[in-house]
């Protein structure tokens, strides 16, 4: 649900406010290539890891499995969230990925030894994520205004 | 002296040109660009960049495709074939001139 709003809102937010200010590039396959490469990697990590599961659970160590995630939650969480953000920062070239993603494996492992209710993190997370994002898109409109004339009348020259 | 300095004679000077190798080189890196993207990553007037883009585009080196995205006009720019090998070659000759030069 959540990747079926947040898509066209940030293809919107692309045309609406990114494109009319910087413009628009296409880029050559090689980062393409390196995005599927690594959507291709986290879906093959994610069909091994519950086929592991399930053949854990047929010789019937369950139970085991069961204590291990369930004790060890935040960690595993913080350390695939880390591990995602930081393939999406370097894919894409964005280093405030890698920042997002250390926070979360901060809070969360911070998480494992005090004992504080799993919604204070997420709304952390959200909350430094929403208001870097404000930050960085004021940033942005200030520094690049949406010029016309000129721009237009020498394109139209072309 | 370099080895061979007469690659330097063969060096393209449409390309030579410090602005049209700067626009060249950012369309060498990606499959398109538009015509704003390329005026802010260059620092150039759009008139100047107009006049470049057009000598490039007469030399066959550019593609320009004028379009409509969602009903406003739009200037799509592209290296062609033509343009991408006269790069490569425009490099190779200033290889073998700096290459020919004494350490």
């Amino acid at each position: 649900m959540y990747t079926a709003i947040m898509i066209p809102v940030w293809i919107s937010a692309k045309k609406r406010i990114t494109m009319p200010r910087i413009g628009y590039v296409k880029f050559r396959s090689r980062g393409a290539y390196r995005l599927m490469a690594v959507f291709l990697g986290l879906m093959v990590f994610g069909l091994g890891t519950s086929m592991a599961f399930t053949f854990a659970s047929s010789q019937g160590w369950a139970l085991t499995l069961k204590n291990l995630v369930v004790l060890n939650g935040m960690i595993i969480i913080g350390v695939a969230a880390a591990t995602i953000s930081s393939l999406f920062a370097y894919t894409m070239g964005l280093k405030r990925l890698y920042a997002y993603g250390l926070l979360t494996l901060v809070l969360f492992l911070t998480g494992h030894f005090i004992t504080i209710p799993f919604g204070y993190f997420l709304v952390t997370i959200g909350l430094v994520i929403i208001i870097t994002g404000f930050v960085l898109l004021m940033r942005f409109i200030r520094k690049y205004p949406i010029t016309q004339g000129d721009k237009k009348n020498a394109e139209k020259s072309l | 002296m370099p080895k061979n300095p007469s690659n330097l004679k063969n060096i393209d000077r449409l390309i030579h040109e410090p602005t049209r190798l700067m626009i060249i080189t950012q369309l060498y890196v990606v499959e398109s660009a538009d015509f704003l993207f390329l005026q802010h990553q260059l620092q150039m007037t759009p008139g100047n960049l107009s006049s470049h883009l057009s000598k490039l585009e007469e030399a066959g080196y550019v593609e320009i495709v004028k379009e409509f995205v969602e009903r406003k006009p739009h200037t799509a720019l592209k290296l062609t074939k033509k343009g991408r090998s006269a790069f490569k070659e425009y490099q190779q000759n200033l290889k073998q001139v700096f290459n020919a030069l004494p350490k």
